[in-house]
């Protein structure tokens, strides 16, 4: 080969007058040559390749790339065929750029990150193959400089419940913006929803019916996007990279912005793009193989954490209400009663009652009511860009507080790492008033209201496909127990700054429990609003209560339905970090279809043993049927 | 009859919560591609950026509002103030009347203030409030026109910062 190349080359410079032909001959040799020597290297079936191209096995043999714009692809065939895709590529590279039509770039700049690669595994002829300058893509390198990434991970949304498995995105902290971190770029895989409808909504995201696609913004803009404007708190990991890892992921990134993925909620999302570009960088990393049904943010920041040597520091960004809470926790009783009255406006910000205070006192109060303000300005459409009063703004400027005189405030969430795994199996052992059982359970997302609830908003549950067999001994039965589709508790404990209501809804297939009919299912339905209530921020105690409306459908039911509803009231309470316990009580009612009504009541306790385990014993009762159960979780 | 009253209203039931995933934003529960901040002065609408095709060439794009972007979607220099100041009003000018605070420092880096100036940048800002946010309707523009003034002004910061 050398030797051809040695050849190849003398004969270009002896011949240096002779002309344009034999030179457009000599690259068509060279293309040729490159493509040999791919092929004899086997270059299409190496990881790196099927990163760059997005491969991904197919279950019945082959690839397929992820990547669903044409223009991502050289070869008409690419999408599937790795090696003409190669073949393509190295072709692409020696396109003369009077080829290109006005505006078009170059695929030596369009794909950078192949050609990047190509040329470290065939060390490029410089004389034979023209390398093209960028001047676009040189701007926008030089531009972003990039001397570390950061993984980024918005908690939840509130009002958004399709937010709650959380977001990640990541955050390209530039050499020249090391003292002004705010103003790195952030790289957001995202969906572009065309719809409004919430079934066709949740329905096209499961499908892989929205387009996603990578785009590129201020970090500050994602920073008023999720820590103000939906209130989410977030977690900043920064990542260790080698200068010419981060260059690869760069050039990589340029690339993708031209293309689009189908989108699916659950595998190919943000998280899931997310670790791709970590991949790219250190392909041995190997993050994405790790999941098996669903990639959950939080679960891809528990992975990267569990890498050797790749999280430098965390850094934790409270959100506005985060903020907020935090100072609200660190007042005296006398300071939060003040801080009510104002933002009740009873009293004024200028009157004797707030300043009297000392300074520290004061500043403490008026800084915690701006963030109330902002947070609520955010949320109101209004034209006027202040959203805290100039009367508020002065006030506190006249605050002028010589020493860092702040108290060291208490955080209010704790870091998505520290969470238990999203999946979870469930082995238990119970008896009813019959006989004995066990059970099995698998669901692959999210939490539960009894697990532990480090990582994790403390006061919801979000419970995704939960299936759930058990095995009667005596009866010699499997059974399915249960099913939860979905099922969504948000309790949001009484503030007297925001009065929100709790709220419920539950789609499942369930059995019949208050009846003896060998254990047969009922598809059930429920919605319920509620109040609940929690003395202090860290308080161990939450009481709850609801009013659902409730209805199921079985053929073991006299008209195959019923409808009612039901009240519910509860508490829950931690002894410690690792015990919990739950008491509820419920008066079904069902007035159309089969007519019932009953109780049922519930006391769970729950001891958590490490973060992904944990033991169960419950006992449950409805109507006059009861069952008590220990169970042991797994969650991974 | 009473079966599809019954059926509209378990439909119904389910509809309400559901309703919330439709809620202003939310793109498949993993935040936005697209998001424009800020209100309509134009310079919200860079953030409209997606990734597009424009003039063919396959690389990050804007949609709209270019005069703040350069081609690769990237903040012009010139602009970065501007637009930074924009962006984070309300979050700035409440640092300001604390005379601390991430958005204030960025916004002292901004100004190539060194990292040593950077609580005296905070204390002016906070002591000279009045003037630079003289009232409700003071907008960003004017705000660091405004900081520019008095930077040119004081002793210490004229020397330790630069602009121009």
């Amino acid at each position: 080969m050398r030797v051809y190349l040695i050849a190849g080359l003398s004969l270009w410079l002896c011949l240096l007058p002779a002309i344009t032909y034999s030179k457009a001959k000599d690259s068509d040799n060279y293309l040729a040559e490159l493509q040999q020597q791919a092929k004899k290297i086997k270059l299409s079936e190496q990881r790196v390749w099927h990163l760059l191209l997005k491969y991904n096995r197919q279950l019945l043999g082959g690839v397929i790339s992820e990547a669903d714009g044409m223009e991502f692809f050289n070869s008409a065939d690419g999408k599937i065929n790795p090696e003409s895709e190669l073949v393509a590529t190295l072709a692409s590279f020696f396109l003369p750029l009077d080829n290109l039509t006005n505006n078009q770039e170059h695929p030596q700049c369009n794909f950078p990150a192949r050609f990047k690669w190509l040329n470290q595994q065939l060390k490029f002829d410089a004389t034979r193959l023209k390398i093209q300058t960028c001047d676009r893509l040189d701007r926008w390198v030089n531009e972003l400089d990039p001397v570390s990434v950061t993984l980024v991970f918005a908690s939840y949304y509130l009002n958004n419940p399709a937010s709650m498995f959380g977001h990640t995105l990541v955050r390209i902290d530039s050499r020249n913006r090391k003292d002004k971190k705010l103003t790195n770029y952030g790289a957001n895989y995202a969906a572009n929803p065309d719809t409004d409808n919430p079934f066709l909504y949740a329905w096209k995201g499961l499908t892989g019916s929205f387009e996603g696609r990578f785009a590129i913004f201020p970090y500050y803009t994602k920073i008023q996007e999720y820590n103000n404007l939906e209130s989410r708190d977030l977690w900043e990991y920064e990542l260790q990279f080698t200068e010419d890892q981060l260059n690869t992921m760069l050039l990589h990134l340029w690339e993708l912005g031209g293309t689009y993925f189908d989108y699916y909620y659950f595998q190919e999302n943000c998280s899931y793009h997310v670790l791709s570009l970590l991949e790219i960088a250190r392909p041995e990393l190997r993050l994405r193989d790790q999941f098996f049904f669903s990639v959950i943010p939080a679960d891809t920041v528990k992975l990267v954490l569990a890498q050797d040597n790749l999280v430098k520091n965390i850094v934790y960004r409270p959100s506005i209400l985060s903020l907020m809470n935090q100072k609200r926790n660190s007042m005296t009783s006398v300071e939060k009663k003040i801080f009510q009255d104002i933002v009740e406006t009873k009293i004024s910000i200028n009157s004797d009652t707030l300043t009297l205070f000392s300074a520290q006192s004061q500043a403490l109060i008026l800084d915690a009511y701006m963030d109330y303000l902002q947070y609520i300005g955010m949320r109101q459409k209004s034209d006027h860009d202040a959203k805290i009063p100039h009367s508020v703004l002065l006030a506190r400027s006249r605050l002028q507080l010589t020493d860092e005189e702040e108290k060291s405030i208490a955080y209010l969430t704790s870091p998505p790492h520290l969470g238990h795994g999203a999946d979870r199996f469930r082995i238990g052992m119970g008896h009813n008033d019959q006989e004995p059982f066990i059970e099995f359970a698998y669901r692959p997302a999210y939490h539960d209201l009894m697990a532990r609830d480090e990582g994790y908003d403390k006061d919801s549950e979000i419970i995704f496909m939960d299936f759930k067999l058990r095995y009667f001994f005596e009866s010699e039965h499997v059974r399915l127990d249960q099913v939860k589709f979905l099922s969504i508790t948000a309790l949001n404990p009484y503030d007297s700054l925001f009065i929100k209501p709790s709220w419920r809804i539950n789609f499942s297939i369930d059995t019949l429990r208050d009846r003896d009919c060998n254990y047969c299912n009922a598809i059930t339905g429920s919605y319920g609003r509620g109040m609940s209530y929690r003395p202090t921020f860290f308080s161990s105690l939450l009481l709850f209560s609801f009013l659902d409306l409730r209805t199921e459908f079985s053929n073991h039911l006299k008209q195959d339905y019923r409808f009612g509803g039901s009240m519910e009231a509860g508490a829950y309470y931690d002894f410690n970090s690792h015990l919990r316990i739950k008491f509820s009580s419920s008066y079904r009612t069902f007035f159309w279809g089969e007519h019932k009504h009953f109780f049922t009541s519930h006391v769970v306790t729950r001891y958590a043993y490490s973060q992904n385990l944990d033991m169960r014993l419950e006992f449950n009762r409805y109507d006059n049927n009861n069952e008590s159960i220990f169970a042991i979780n797994y969650y991974f | 009859m009473i079966k599809n009253y019954l059926i509209a209203l378990t439909s119904s039931l389910l509809l309400l919560p559901l309703s919330v995933f439709a809620a202003g934003y939310g793109s498949a529960g993993c935040g936005l591609g697209s998001m424009v901040m800020g209100s309509g002065d134009g310079i919200g609408q860079v953030f409209a950026a997606t990734t597009n095709g424009t003039s063919g060439s396959q690389t990050f794009g804007i949609t709209s509002g270019t005069s703040n972007c350069d081609e690769g979607g990237l903040i012009k220099s010139s602009k970065e103030r501007e637009v930074f100041a924009t962006e984070n009003f309300t979050s700035l000018i409440k640092e300001m009347a604390q005379g601390r605070g991430e958005n204030l420092h960025t916004l002292a880096s901004l100004y190539q203030c060194q990292a040593g100036a950077h609580q005296e940048f905070g204390s002016m800002v906070q002591e000279k409030f009045d003037q630079l946010i003289a009232s409700e309707q003071t907008t960003p523009i004017e705000l660091l026109n405004h900081l520019e003034a008095q930077l040119d002004q004081h002793p210490s910061l004229s020397k330790s910062c630069s602009y121009s």
